[in-house]
């Protein structure tokens, strides 16, 4: 299985997926430029006024520029997530399109990573673009960011939304229609992309969210990349957080290809 | 290739899906350059079978070997040498017919240079010159169907496999497609097909087999199939009761359908009858496949 990740038939599923979706790149670089922008309007100006600033390992920052990394990281997490939950099930149930390439030199350990990969993909060109409009408000006095950290921390975001993608995939392989769709939506996805230290310190809300905090992800990832961007330096806890996101990417992936592979027998 | 070792041998296949067993210890051979239909009632297993021989359904057990290799042992290498062309339609709509191709050919690990020469190539000889860049989704449905089988070429495949290419298309279209599959068999390429038209089978097969409830009840080249169950003739009389009464006590097989009784019985037999029966319309004509289908399956399609 982890030979394939790099195999050539992988890189042709994700190809596909890559010019499918460049056909119609003028409306699909749109999401990425403007939710950031209604973000950084609705939470840090509007919700901002209100909560002024925080205190953040130990020093005052302001809820805009709390906000920024976690709007970085809200898009790795919700774009892979969504991609391979919807994007993944229409093509492999009303498009069929997983039958058309699992009948040809491409084998179905191929599809399944060329399926993670094409939305870890998406998720980290969504995730530049946000990176861009991070950089451009940074210029222009909004915020106050770590520039050279931001692009530097993107590799990061792309290895973890392996995790993501994967975690959707879970998903994709067990529900039966598009519409069984809206239960990891909005139980799963949508709860775990706002509480994830993402749009505030879910940790210092309660001590039994700050232990199941430990067990997700998102959250370290957040965690990474809030202390990185707000100029703070290498730490002990982030070779912690980094394995705790490793070890998503290897479990998540692991169980997407199990569960997939009996989805698409079940397909076929 | 030596023409001892068959393009694809096929030996105690079986699968089921839950206590349904779809295909029933079945053995096939298809000889390099040959069409080969495999025909059967709705249910027969004849698209699963097709599924398990090119590697997207798991078989409970058997053995596939391809030009005498294990398909198990060596299956990546053997996936790139067929093609398919399945029942449903796969077409990626969002991507031109030409890139249709173009994405098929990396699926094969083709430079993209030689995948475009290759689907320029295929889209003339499938008619479709003039497409190339249109979308796919603008295509009618025949015009679909060989793009489809356009991309089950791309990869100049040895063996392929062509799950009822001509469902939808019309009588033009389809000796079209049948004149395709005689130049690719002259090229050396084996074609197995699953049809439920009975005279393309007849007409195209260099041997068929006839499946039901996953196993072979017949096989053989269609004349010397038709011959084996028939005389030279099968006689056809309106349906009426004093018809059916005198088949019935004479214990003379027959098929009733359309409002005919269609008799399948020996040479003797039909003669005998012929000539006793007055006063109702009666045709002989020469035994089909698809008299020989009826009779063995004991059903319609």
């Amino acid at each position: 299985m982890w030979r394939d990740l790099a195999d050539w038939r992988t890189r042709a599923v994700t190809r596909r997926n890559l010019l499918v979706y460049l056909r119609n790149w003028r409306s699909a670089f749109v999401p990425p430029v403007l939710e950031p922008v209604v973000m950084f309007l609705v939470f840090g100006m509007g919700l901002g006024t209100y909560v002024g600033s925080l205190l953040y390992q130990g020093r005052e920052v302001s809820y805009l520029e709390y906000v920024a990394p976690g709007i970085l990281t809200y898009t790795f997490f919700t774009t892979s997530f969504m991609e391979s939950l919807y994007g993944s099930f229409v093509r492999m149930f009303y498009q069929k399109t997983f039958e058309g390439i699992t009948g040809t030199a491409v084998e179905r350990v191929n599809l399944i990573w060329g399926e993670i990969l094409w939305a870890s993909c998406r998720a980290t060109m969504y995730a530049v673009c946000v990176s861009l409009v991070l950089a451009a408000f940074h210029l222009l006095g909004l915020v106050s960011l770590s520039l050279g950290t931001l692009f530097l921390l993107i590799p990061v975001g792309a290895a973890a939304t392996v995790a993501f993608s994967s975690f959707g995939l879970l998903f994709t392989s067990r529900v039966p229609t598009i519409d069984h769709m809206n239960y990891p939506v909005f139980l799963v996805g949508v709860p775990l992309s706002l509480t994830s230290n993402t749009f505030f310190p879910v940790d210092q809300v309660h001590p039994l969210a700050a232990a199941l905090a430990q067990f997700n992800p998102l959250y370290h990832l957040s965690r990474i990349f809030r202390h990185a961007l707000l100029g703070g330096g290498p730490e002990p806890w982030m070779l912690a957080s980094l394995l705790v996101i490793a070890a998503a990417i290897l479990g998540l992936s692991f169980l997407a290809h199990r569960w997939m592979d009996r989805r698409l027998e079940r397909e076929s | 290739m030596d023409a001892k070792i068959c393009a694809l041998e096929v030996i105690g296949l079986s699968k089921s899906f839950g206590p349904h067993k779809v295909v029933d210890d079945l053995g096939l051979r298809l000889q390099p350059g040959e069409i080969f239909s495999l025909l059967g009632p709705n249910g027969a297993g004849k698209t699963t079978t097709m599924k398990i021989l090119y590697g997207s359904l798991k078989p409970d057990s058997g053995t596939i070997l391809y030009g005498g290799r294990d398909f198990v042992r060596h299956r990546r290498k053997v996936k790139l040498t067929i093609g398919v062309c399945s029942q449903n339609d796969t077409i990626d709509y969002d991507l031109s017919v030409c890139d249709n191709l173009e994405v098929f050919g990396t699926y094969y690990h083709l430079p993209r240079r030689e995948a475009r020469a290759r689907a320029a190539r295929l889209l003339a000889r499938l008619g479709l010159e003039g497409y190339h860049h249109s979308t796919a989704r603008m295509l009618s449905g025949g015009l679909k169907r060989r793009l489809q089988i356009a991309r089950a070429l791309i990869n100049n495949p040895r063996v392929v496999f062509l799950d009822e290419p001509t469902v939808g298309l019309d009588p033009h279209s389809r000796r079209e497609l049948w004149d395709l599959l005689h130049q690719l068999r002259k090229e050396g390429t084996t074609i197995f097909l699953t049809t439920h038209y009975m005279d393309e089978a007849e007409t195209l097969s260099d041997h068929v087999v006839i499946l039901d409830h996953g196993r072979v009840i017949e096989e053989g080249k269609p004349a010397e199939m038709i011959g084996r169950h028939f005389g030279t003739f099968v006689l056809q009389v309106a349906e009426t009761p004093r018809m059916q009464s005198l088949l019935e006590a004479e214990k003379i097989p027959f098929f009733r359908g359309y409002g005919r009784l269609t008799v399948y019985a020996g040479g003797k037999i039909i003669d005998g009858l012929a000539a006793r029966i007055t006063g109702e319309e009666l045709v002989r004509r020469k035994p089909n496949l698809e008299d020989l289908f009826i009779k063995l399956t004991g059903k319609g399609f």
